[in-house]
């Protein structure tokens, strides 16, 4: 009897959910397309705000949250803002081309979008111009690219290789694992950078902020700080590299600000 | 009567980093044009494009400028390649190096370790996978390695050096730039170093990358980036931060 109770309800809800999903097209438009192993999937926005998340399997997906298709009217016509074509119905134009997949904006206003990607593709994210909205990744378990000026960057249990700059907005990362594939590096001049890395990461160390400090909890072995260095900086108003190895030594992180702080903990 | 305007046009261009492959080409050779007005030779001069300094008789030959770099049995040689494909060449010396580094400096080791005939030609095999990657385009990991690797090479030779100097000027990765800063400042003994660094002021847009040369220079003690500060400062899109520092470093120099 309670059994079937349940099944009512759940088929209820599964009723409603339809009729919602049907009342409401255009809340979460989808656009799906194969992905070959190891291939570059680069991201060029303006405006929108994505977050990434890595899956297992090998397509890329794209969901928009809010979008708006064009007006009725704009039927036959073209955006001359947008040079870009809206081939998914999501806003974003994608162009396979040289081995690379391209994804841009094509939409004045785009809006909240999620892009699930293979988590072994190459991800190579890039904001525009300034006051763009902010990037959060997931998941990824290759080489990763982030050119930030203004955005917040979020790096969520990646395990590298890092390269990520920005100008003004924060980076937060925080690796599973710490690739020994290739060499890491962050760089932002007025942002703060926090990173977690696992107690047990083997990585080379190269830390520097011109007029920050440099917070840690890593056991780290400092291999050199020579005195003719840090006379030197006086001119240029800098303090030296600090090079320590972690577990012995590894692929190379390389973390560098001009007038932020740094932070690294375990994790 | 050639119209100079569309040269200047094309060169400004070029610093901003607009220009085409084929568009380089044609300004290298408009810019080694024997009738070349005189703030267009000053530009070919700067951009230490070689034939150009040939034909007008730059006071610093090609040899002078190769010679402080002292090298074994290197013949100094004038790099005439362009866009990619000088990108792909740089990109595969640096990994030469960072190859050549990798297995430890051959001459130290010991006769039992050289490598057999089955590991050479492996060491081969792999070399041109390599290359092979290289030509489809390097990664910016791969680029950032070999810079990584560059930096530490104990006897970095001309063609090295123009390689990080052009990766300085031109790379598309903020990250790959500022290593190549770092990089560079290990050769800060060579000239052509020091110039180029002053030179890229004119070319980096990325306050980062600006930074990370003004810092260097400064540290230098490098007097002659005065000019191209001073340029900077006219600049109404630098980004204050970066004025700022410029200032600063300015009133350091002098």
């Amino acid at each position: 009897m309670y059994k079937n109770k349940k099944t009512h309800l759940l088929m209820k809800h599964t009723f409603l959910f339809l009729l919602l999903a049907l009342a409401l097209p255009g809340l979460a438009q989808e656009y799906k397309q194969r992905i070959t192993a190891d291939q570059l999937i680069k991201i060029q926005y303006h405006k929108a705000e994505l977050r990434i998340e890595a899956h297992k399997g090998n397509e890329l997906i794209i969901q928009a949250r809010d979008y708006e298709a064009p007006p009725e009217r704009a039927k036959g016509l073209r955006p001359l803002y947008n040079t870009a074509v809206d081939n998914t119905n999501t806003g974003m134009s994608v162009e396979s081309k040289d081995g690379q997949v391209l994804i841009r904006e094509a939409m004045a206003n785009p809006g909240q979008y999620l892009i699930r990607v293979p988590e072994n593709a190459r991800l190579s994210i890039e904001q525009m111009n300034w006051g763009g909205n902010n990037i959060e990744v997931i998941g990824m378990r290759n080489e990763l690219e982030v050119k930030s000026k203004t955005a917040e960057v979020r790096l969520m249990d990646v395990s590298g290789p890092v390269i990520v700059n920005s100008t003004s907005g924060d980076i937060t990362i925080r690796f599973s694992e710490l690739s020994q594939k290739g060499p890491s590096m962050i760089s932002s001049v007025a942002s703060e950078i926090d990173i977690s890395l696992p107690a047990s990461a083997k990585a080379e160390l190269h830390l520097s902020s011109v007029v920050g400090e440099i917070y840690t909890d890593l056991d780290l072995k400092v291999q050199n700080k020579d005195g003719k260095e840090a006379s030197l900086t006086y001119l240029g108003g800098g303090q030296s590299t600090i090079k320590a190895s972690l577990n012995g030594g590894g692929s190379t992180l390389t973390v560098r600000s001009t007038s932020s702080n740094i932070y690294l903990r375990k994790r | 009567m050639r119209n100079w305007d569309n040269v200047r046009e094309l060169l400004e261009r070029y610093y901003e980093g607009e220009t085409t492959v084929a568009e380089e080409q044609q300004l290298r050779q408009l810019l080694q044009e024997p009738a070349l007005p005189p703030d267009l030779q000053a530009e070919a001069r700067l951009l230490h494009w070689p034939l150009a300094e040939r034909q007008i008789q730059s006071p610093l030959s090609a040899e002078a400028l190769m010679a402080p770099l002292a090298l074994p049995a290197a013949e100094p040689k004038v790099r005439l390649l362009w866009g990619w494909a000088w990108q792909v060449a740089a990109a595969v010396s640096l990994l030469v190096v960072g190859f050549a580094l990798g297995r430890g400096g051959a001459g130290a080791v010991p006769a039992e370790e050289q490598p057999t005939a089955t590991e050479l030609t492996a060491l081969r095999q792999e070399l041109s996978e390599l290359k092979g990657l290289l030509q489809a385009g390097a990664t910016t990991g791969q680029r950032l390695q070999a810079v990584t690797v560059a930096a530490t090479t104990p006897q970095a030779d001309a063609e090295l050096l123009m390689a990080l100097i052009h990766t300085l000027h031109f790379d598309e990765n903020v990250n790959v730039r500022l290593a190549a800063v770092e990089a560079l400042m290990n050769y800060q003994q060579h000239p052509q170093v020091r110039r180029a660094l002053i030179h890229s002021l004119g070319i980096q847009t990325d306050p980062n990358v600006q930074l990370a040369l003004i810092h260097g220079l400064t540290r230098l003690g490098e007097k002659e980036a005065v000019p191209q500060l001073q340029k900077m400062l006219q600049d109404e899109e630098l980004q204050q931060v970066v004025r700022q520092q410029v200032n600063e470093s300015i009133s350091l120099l002098i």
